[in-house]
């Protein structure tokens, strides 16, 4: 190939892009193993071996707000569990902010956790009281749910909303952007 | 020796797979159902069922469903039981792809979930076959056994699919992202710079020791826009494989594109972003990966080498005669391979088109069970490999197989035409590549039969679309289904590509030529031959000289 060169091999076969007429060569017209049908284009039809469309939501403070109003009320209705679901719930609406601002957008509220120590903490941008927050709250739901548990995890659902909202605004500015 | 199969009852199969497996497909299940009652809309279901390789077919109301085989390796319960869902759910007959992939066909929708019960039951998944995750994970199909081999890969493929199936960080990237392993020295079966990680079994001093690691390619891919991936490193060491390419999977997930398809794959990306800079964002992003230390647990249970399985001695005597057979000798020439053990060798046996029907699915499943210890891959040549069998049964394996009609020389050569589904069922599909390929081998008995030996090392692949399913830009002659018109009417037209070959770091993309009515391939395939033949340098038939 790299010794004759393209022209010279499409020189050698272009002879063969002549096409009969269907009246003179009908079988040009046909496709192999498909005789029997018309040879055309699907019209309309699409692939999916690229798979289905992603659909992109973005996150925000407004969501892990909601989050912590709902720990709040449950937790002075006495539903230490749910309450304490919602905290963790709100912790991770919290880290989908500026992660998604980092181009990261989670599945799980496990995985965002997971990914707001790798790429937040570990990287500097959260302080180190942060460093293996996923651990630390994966800990707190597996325990039984307790008043003071619920509002430990309160707290900590409220101090990271505050770190969230702080290291958004750093990661935010344009010289972070540069 | 036959195994006799026991039916099971689908709630005896349900309580047998594990907890995780079992939800997921009641979930399909249900997903179906409300797909089927109108509570589910067609594209939230596409995302769905594509997650779990259900495809739709070009025919209306039927479903293709993708089976991975992680390194194409099977075990002779798990073909029988292929072909057994085959003849219940599908259309009777197995698909083998150029990804190691079983492709069934003509399923109703309704039906699939109890299908992927009863392939889980014997340890398949057709989960991630399809979508934006880490495809089936390829291998070398002569891994384990191979003379020239590195070390087996086996192991270390099998452990990055468990690593990335169902793991989180692959599950909504931008688009699919594929993975080879490769272990001969010598040959690069599986093609390692065109995926878009692929690794290379390598081996270094280092204090005094033998380590063990890879040569690492990254950003590779086919379709209608090629690239050849770009080397990483000449030494990973194994350890680091899964957190690198865990790294890799993130950068990707993370910065790939996700509004325009087109430009979706990695090796966009590296050309977006420049290979320097990929490289700098991979390398920050692995140093803060927090690496779970389990990710490596696999490494303490890897074998120095393959243990060989316990290899059946009593064979039913070959037919007299069988061993002064023409046929036999030819046969034994172009289908039996060297093994790494002295008397053990493989058995590459070709598939026509990559099709085989159940029965005869079936009768090689017993046939590996008596001759091969149950053990067979399936490679990207869409060929099917038995890789323990003695020296000894060659005769009486080579009787086995003719009663099936399986003893077809030419595997992995010329006359063995990889062909992806085409127009027969794909919905991208412009031409039947089954069509064109199948004209071709009739071919090769005729007119193209003079050309065998002068064309040692060169093949022929046929794609039905640009996307390049049958690997056509790396064939040594490839056609790509397209059409041309004349007095208003269609003609079905191949795209002619030349020059291609999977050949480890001197890999090379073919040269697309010139667009042919496909009645005239025939003749193309003659011309580059004769071409060939007169223009090669000496009188030497390698590959080399095909490519340069």
């Amino acid at each position: 190939m790299e010794r004759l060169g393209r022209d010279r091999i499409k020189e050698e076969i272009t002879g063969f892009t002549e096409i009969p007429s269907f009246e003179e060569d009908p079988s040009f017209y046909e496709d192999w193993g498909h005789e029997e049908e018309k040879f055309e284009l699907q019209k309309g039809m699409k692939g999916e071996c690229a798979g289905a469309t992603v659909e992109e939501k973005v996150p925000t403070f407004e969501d892990a707000r909601k989050c912590l109003e709902q720990a709040e009320a449950l937790l002075k209705h006495g539903e230490y569990e749910a309450s304490i679901t919602e905290a963790y719930h709100s912790c991770a609406a919290s880290a989908h902010v500026p992660l998604y601002t980092k181009l990261v957008d989670p599945f799980t509220t496990e995985q965002t956790m997971w990914e707001f120590e790798n790429l937040l903490v570990r990287t500097g941008n959260a302080g180190d009281k942060w460093v293996d927050i996923s651990a630390v709250l994966k800990d707190m739901i597996d325990q039984e749910p307790e008043e003071e548990l619920a509002a430990e995890m309160l707290q900590v659902a409220r101090d990271l909303y505050d770190e969230c909202e702080r290291v958004q605004e750093a990661i935010s500015t344009p010289a972070a952007k540069i | 020796m036959e195994v006799k199969r026991k039916e099971q009852s689908m709630d005896a199969i349900k309580a047998g797979l594990p907890r995780d497996v079992c939800d997921e497909l009641d979930l399909y299940e249900q997903q179906i159902k409300g797909y089927l009652a109108g509570k589910t809309g067609e594209i939230k279901f596409q995302k769905i069922r594509l997650q779990l390789g259900t495809y739709a077919q070009r025919q209306q109301g039927v479903q293709m469903q993708r089976i991975k085989i992680p390194f194409g390796g099977l075990n002779s319960a798990q073909l029988r039981r292929l072909a057994d869902v085959s003849d219940k759910y599908a259309s009777n007959f197995l698909h083998l792809t150029t990804r190691q992939d079983v492709q069934l066909y003509y399923i109703t929708i309704d039906t699939v979930a109890d299908m992927m019960r009863e392939l889980a039951d014997v340890g398949i998944t057709t989960r991630e076959a399809c979508g934006n995750t880490v495809r089936n994970v390829t291998a070398c199909h002569q891994a384990g056994v191979s003379p020239t081999q590195t070390f087996d890969v086996t192991p270390y493929a099998d452990a990055f699919k468990d690593f990335m199936l169902r793991n989180p960080i692959c599950q909504n990237m931008g688009r699919k992202f594929k993975v080879c392993f490769e272990g001969c020295q010598d040959r690069d079966h599986a093609g390692v710079r065109i995926h878009d990680l692929g690794f290379r079994a390598r081996v270094k001093e280092i204090d005094g020791e033998l380590k063990r690691g890879f040569q690492v390619y990254v950003g590779g891919g086919l379709g209608a826009s090629p690239s050849l991936g770009v080397l990483w490193t000449e030494f990973m060491p194994v350890e680091e494989m899964i957190p690198f390419s865990a790294s890799v999977v993130r950068i990707f997930d993370r910065f790939g594109e996700r509004k325009v398809r087109m430009k979706a794959r990695m090796k966009f990306l590296l050309r977006k972003l420049g290979f320097d800079e990929f490289r700098r964002l991979v390398e920050e992003e692995r140093a803060v990966l927090k690496v779970d230390p389990t990710w490596n647990d696999y490494l303490g249970n890897i074998a120095a080498d393959e243990i060989p399985p316990v290899l059946n001695e009593q064979f039913s005597e070959a037919p007299e005669g069988t061993e002064s057979d023409p046929e036999y000798a030819e046969w034994k020439e172009s289908c039996v391979l060297p093994h790494e053990l002295e008397d053990l060798c493989m058995v590459n046996i070709k598939v026509h088109n990559g099709d085989v029907d159940s029965d005869t699915a079936r009768a090689l499943a017993d046939i590996s069970d008596t001759y091969s210890a149950g053990d067979i891959r399936i490679s990207i040549g869409q060929n099917l490999i038995l890789r323990w069998v003695r020296g000894s049964s060659l005769p009486s394996l080579y009787s086995a197989l003719k009663k099936i009609n399986l003893v077809t020389p030419g595997p992995e050569t010329f006359e063995d035409i990889t062909a992806c589904p085409g127009a027969d069922t794909c919905r991208l599909g412009i031409t039947s590549a089954k069509g064109l390929a199948s004209h071709l081998t009739e071919g090769m008995k005729n007119g193209l039969g003079e050309f065998n030996e002068l064309s040692e090392g060169l093949n022929i692949k046929i794609s039905g679309c640009p996307n390049a399913c049958a690997q056509h830009v790396v064939a040594s002659i490839g056609f790509q289904g397209a059409s041309l018109a004349k007095g208003g009417r269609n003609v079905p037209s191949e795209q002619v590509f030349v020059g291609g070959g999977l050949y480890g770091d001197d890999t090379r993309l073919a040269t697309s030529i010139i667009k042919v009515p496909t009645r005239n391939a025939p003749k193309v395939v003659r011309k580059l031959l004769e071409l060939y033949r007169d223009e090669r340098k000496g009188t030497s038939t390698s590959i080399r000289l095909w490519r340069d």
